[in-house]
């Protein structure tokens, strides 16, 4: 004889005591099915629940009429629709509906009933099916050598259930053992609780420790708090003169991985809790995968798929190409393209030079990222998503098999390969009912359900003497010295069912006889004193003040406990603990707060011992010398130890994205072979500039196709076209006859050589040449320059152009405002000047001033002094700067990337 | 509406404290069951308190079985209440039961896309030009705060243009009367006139015309002065 203790809150249940329990076996609903299903020989192939929607969604369809209560919802959202209503039907079914509707019934009912008839054709058998099917087959078979004791009493549970205890020999198991006769020392606060819950009577307790209510700022302060406490020893009993280490059970209310997570810090063994979680890095690869195959192409989630920590291209590709995506935000691009041939080069490099490697690699690039795209609404093909799929299923089951993996990866790798080939199975389902496009609000659905249960980190397994851990306070039925209720928060409660009265009576009358909403909340309210009377030394309550931002709800059964005891349970908190305000001899809390340390504040000078690690550099360019002499210390961290930001963070999508699309534009307006621009009328202009932007955005400017930013885009190209004809204007007027794009120059200066990329080298029909440098916007910053005789960078640049003693005109262009700003009108005639107020003030003064900045700056070099011009620190003149010096900002830490190396301010 | 009750005091008066007894005698004395009660609160924690407070005073009352249905009580933000109504009613509604509240760039992300769908090109075309007169950044924000508006105070789409025709003409009343129509090449403006002047206009130049216009703003208690400068032609 078998005795089985059955318990709606006990699948996964773990005894804590080590003793044999040879003939019993303690199981929850799902644990009772399968056991009945194998012993009556019923179980067969279970399909998925995405599977079964999509089998649904079939049933639905062929119900419609146009008429169904569900019609107008199902042209809107139809998986939804779908999977809401096969919820409903298996709530019907597990309770007892035969799949009937009577004349009369309301509608809802009728076209369930209508739906149902296909059910019967179409649909996979989902649990409440199989748990009408155990009870059909016990009609025939008997199962007598089982005995089954019910945890609670049948009479609150689903009327199935209930069929099937009456077909089994099963008792009802009313009430527990500790629930007449609890243990608690007497007179304890944790005896008079356990008593005004069993006789609803007010107490008054004393703060002999032995029930607390314990809460911290965060789940983490009040975990390493549990920890201590659970790891500790006590003294409750006042006759006692020890301190004793109790048993202990805690109640998962929600996140005791946060617990897992102290544990193993604090060196104890770990419970195996882990929640389970979609954000699992293979489990995304399937959802970013498909989120490619839409149009316009969304260059954020491109991005995603490829700095993804795993994806089914090699890490190098996917590094170089995600590299180009955040600088120029698109696909197939010249940087694009160029990089490609650079990868594909080096796989066949590696493979020895065999062609076919770098074959692979190119169609495996191909296959992943240039696969034709889809209208999101008119949907992609259903076999083409598919296919998707089982690639995605392919590379994952793949990556499972590598040798040298962790179990935890391998585990994931699974995981992620089962889930893509049940959206693979479930998009088969789709097509073989012939459905021939999805679009992508009904992918996204399906998906989600698909990945909804996530996968837990499966490496965080129980280890040996962990804390007994139950995970509802119903499945408390076994009596425990302490007991802790972490996360002691308002649980998801028993809603109101979504139909009326009356089709609630309907149903019934068709066989379902769902459970009131009110003996559902009494059984938990009943299932929640569990923990009270079960406790038999200390019983604590763990909340902390704020979880995941949000004040959490407590349990319904705190409001229970301040009416019986008058609130006189005390309350710990950990932070007063910490403070040293409160101590409590109820908990063994050794908590010491951390002493506060200031983080290095910003200092005027670093001094280095070895100043030859502070040479110079073989070739500087402009970017370079800027740094040089305004802030010191990013040239050194920068170009002398070489640390750089990493360009993968995010995408360029600011000015500095208009910026380098401007720049793309004008290399091919003034290299376009078809197209002369000294010739052009203002609308030629403006329609090559539109024709030519469309595909520029496409490649490197896709955020400006993304639905929601047609403005923008619109704004953009008109920008472009006045920017474009405007420039022509300046350069006829000027009576230009050459322009240059990205013109490289070198050459060398004082401090060395130098080198750079003139924006737009000009000359005119005399051989004259004009340095022109593009910036988005900033007119009223590049005017003060001009007049301040300080633009360094197109001195910089015409310096390199410098022949025969004679300096090349400067101007800068600005690209949204349409503005050409110059010192003076000698070379653009229509140049809106900004003349130096001084007349000694020209562009050979500024670079006699930068020569001696230069020299001066490298001297404190030599002498191993780097000066920090960050927030925070003074300009203290010392070394004393040379009389006509370039003017320096005395702070220079506008775009200073290094903040975190230069110091921090005080309290940060 | 019949058996109104209508608590106005000021903040820390008592007002969820009045709320709390009421609900509390009407559940208590069985006049309502706890599905039945909706309230809908500016913030979830004011939401979350109220259902507690409640909940406590009926388990003072000794009311445990009542207290455990709070639950079921429909109280929550305005946003929370109507989407679970919403989610309630989907089928009859004719919506998709999985209904999601959308945060505020998911928000302004639909908004643009559907405003994208309602307009044609040229129009965007013109609006940018507008706006690059008016020197605003993004019209968009304009008219969202215009939908938005409209949509809080209920006023149909349909009495939009009307009313957008009412204001224009009170707009235009502080103007003189269209002068020919000048160029818009180069554009520049006089200064802004004192803050707290109604509406001040210069004389135009002879070929361009600039409007300076202040607008005193009121805002519950403080004031705030904002000018627009709008330049170009009448």
């Amino acid at each position: 004889m078998l005795k089985v203790i059955f318990g709606p809150d006990l699948d996964g249940y773990e005894t804590p005591f080590p003793q044999s329990k040879c003939g019993e076996v303690i199981l929850g609903p799902f644990g009772l099915l399968n056991f009945l299903e194998i012993r009556l020989g019923l179980r067969g192939i279970c399909e998925g629940e995405p599977v079964r929607t999509t089998q649904y969604l079939r049933c639905l369809r062929l119900a419609d009429n146009g008429c169904r209560f569900y019609s107008k919802s199902l042209s809107v959202d139809e998986l939804a629709v779908a999977r809401e209503l096969l919820g409903w039907r298996d709530t019907w079914i597990e309770a007892g509906w035969q799949g009937t509707a009577r004349e009369g019934d309301s509608a809802k009912l009728i076209d369930m009933a209508a739906v149902e008839a296909h059910a019967r054709d179409y649909l996979a058998l989902g649990s409440a099916d199989r748990l009408r099917n155990v009870l059909g087959a016990l009609q025939d078979n008997r199962l007598d050598d089982i005995v089954v004791e019910v945890v609670g009493g049948r009479e609150d549970l689903i009327s199935t259930w209930r069929e099937i205890f009456n077909l089994l020999s099963a008792f009802d198991h009313l009430p527990a053992p500790f629930r007449s006769n609890p243990t608690a020392i007497p007179d304890s606060d944790l005896a008079l609780l356990q008593q005004a819950v069993l006789d609803h009577q007010q107490v008054c307790l004393q703060g002999d420790g032995t029930v607390v209510f314990l809460t911290a700022t965060d789940e983490t302060l009040l975990a390493r708090a549990v920890s201590q406490i659970l790891h500790g020893t006590v003294n409750l009993d006042q006759s006692a003169w020890f301190k004793e280490s109790l048993t202990t059970t805690v109640i998962d209310g929600g996140n005791a991985a946060a617990l897992d997570m102290i544990f193993e810090g604090d060196g104890q063994p770990l419970t195996g809790s882990s929640t389970p979680s979609r954000w699992r890095p293979p489990l995304q690869v399937l959802p970013l995968s498909l989120s490619l195959l839409w149009s316009p192409l969304d260059p954020f989630r491109l991005l995603e798929f490829l700095t993804h920590p795993v994806g089914p291209l090699p890490r190098r590709v996917r590094s170089r190409l995600a590299q180009i995506v955040a600088e120029y935000p698109g696909i197939g691009g010249e940087h694009w393209q160029q990089a490609i041939v650079e990868l594909v080069e080096k796989d066949k490099e590696r493979a020895g030079g065999d062609n076919k490697a770098g074959e692979t690699s190119a169609l495996r690039i191909e296959q992943w990222l240039f696969a034709e795209r889809f209208d999101p609404d008119e949907g992609a093909p259903v076999q083409r998503v598919a296919e998707q799929c089982g690639r995605v299923c392919r590379w994952a089951a793949g990556q499972a098999e590598r040798e040298g993996l962790i179990p935890s990866l391998r585990a994931l790798y699974h995981a992620a390969s089962a889930q893509a080939s049940q959206a693979q199975r479930t998009l088969d389902d789709l097509a073989k009912a012939g459905q021939e496009r999805i679009a992508r609000l009904q992918l996204d659905r399906l998906i989600d359900q698909v990945t909804s249960l996530g996968s837990p980190v499966t490496s965080r397994s129980a280890e040996l003497g962990h804390i007994h851990l139950s995970h509802s306070p119903g499945a408390l039925i076994e009596s425990r010295q302490r007991i802790l209720w972490w996360n002691f928060s308002e649980p998801a409660l028993p809603c109101k069912w979504p139909w009326s009265t009356a089709e609630l009576g309907q149903l019934a009358a068709n066989g379902a006889h769902l459970s009131s909403v009110d003996s559902s909340l009494q059984r938990l309210a009943d299932f929640s004193t569990q923990p009270i009377l079960a406790a038999s030394r200390q019983l604590i309550f763990a909340l902390p003040a704020k979880s995941c931002g949000e004040v959490p709800r407590p349990h319904p059964l705190w409001d229970r406990i301040a009416a019986l005891t008058g609130k006189t349970v005390p309350t710990v908190d950990v932070g007063s603990l910490l403070k040293g305000s409160v101590r409590h001899k109820g908990l063994a809390l050794t908590l010491s707060p951390m002493e506060r340390h200031q983080l290095p504040q910003p200092v005027r000078w670093w001094q280095i011992r070895q100043p030859q690690l502070l040479p110079r550099r073989a070739k500087e360019s402009f970017s370079s010398l800027q740094c040089f002499i305004e802030s010191p210390y990013q040239w050194v961290l920068r170009y002398q130890a070489s640390l750089n930001a990493g360009s993968l963070t995010r995408i360029e999508n600011g000015n500095r994205q208009k910026g380098n699309l401007f720049h793309r534009l004008f290399k091919m307006f003034f290299s376009a072979k078809d197209f002369d621009w000294r010739q052009a009328d203002r609308g030629s202009v403006v329609r090559w500039v539109s024709i030519r932007f469309d595909t520029l955005l496409a490649e490197e400017g896709a955020n400006f196709l993304l639905p929601g930013r047609l403005r923008e885009k619109q704004e953009l190209i008109e920008t472009a076209q006045r920017s474009a004809w405007s420039l022509v204007e300046f350069l006829r007027a000027a009576k230009v006859r050459t322009v240059e794009v990205e013109k490289p120059v070198d050459g060398s200066f004082t401090g060395g050589d130098l080198s750079g990329f003139i924006d737009l080298l000009v000359t005119n029909e005399e051989g004259v040449e004009a340095v022109v440098d593009l910036k988005w916007s900033g007119a009223q910053y590049r005017r003060q320059e001009l007049r301040e005789n300080r633009m360094l960078q197109l001195a910089v640049y015409a310096y390199l152009r410098k022949r025969q003693g004679r300096w090349p005109a400067q101007a800068f262009y600005m690209l949204s405002e349409c503005r050409l700003l110059a010192q003076d009108a000698g070379f653009f005639p229509n140049a809106e000047v900004c003349s130096p107020g001084d007349e000694n003030d020209h562009i050979a003064a500024l670079w006699l001033a930068f020569e001696k900045t230069w020299k001066w700056r490298r001297q404190q070099f030599d002498q191993g002094l780097i000066e920090v011009t960050v927030t925070g620190t003074a300009a203290d003149g010392n070394p004393i700067p040379p009389e006509g010096r370039l003017p320096i900002g005395e702070h220079n830490d506008r775009f200073n990337e290094f903040g975190t190396l230069t110091g921090w301010q005080e309290g940060a | 509406m019949k058996n109104t009750l209508f608590i106005s005091a000021g903040a820390g008066s008592g007002k969820t404290h009045r709320i709390t007894d009421f609900l509390f005698e009407e559940l208590a004395a069985k006049r309502a069951r706890p599905e039945a009660v909706l309230a809908t609160t500016f913030t979830k924690k004011a939401a979350s308190e109220l259902v507690e407070r409640v909940r406590q005073r009926l388990a003072l009352g000794g009311q445990h079985r009542l207290a455990s249905s709070m639950g079921q009580a429909l109280i929550g933000t305005v946003n929370s209440v109507c989407g679970r109504l919403l989610g309630r009613y989907a089928f009859e509604a004719g919506l998709s039961p999985a209904l999601e509240v959308l945060d505020e760039d998911a928000s302004a992300l639909l908004f643009s896309q559907a405003l994208e769908q309602s307009l044609e090109s040229s129009d965007i075309d013109r609006m940018n030009a507008l706006a690059r007169r008016l020197e605003k950044e993004d019209w968009k924000g304009e008219i969202k705060g215009i939908v938005d508006l409209a949509r809080a105070n209920n006023i149909p789409a349909a009495a939009l243009p009307a009313q957008a025709e009412r204001s224009l003409a009170n707009l235009m009343a502080f103007f003189p009367s269209p002068s020919p129509r000048i160029p818009m090449s180069k554009s520049w403006r006089l200064p802004n006139r004192p803050a707290g002047t109604s509406v001040a206009t210069t004389t135009p130049p002879r070929k361009q015309q600039t409007i300076s216009i202040s607008c005193r703003l009121s805002k519950g208690n403080s004031r705030k002065h904002d000018s627009l400068g709008a330049s170009g032609s009448s």
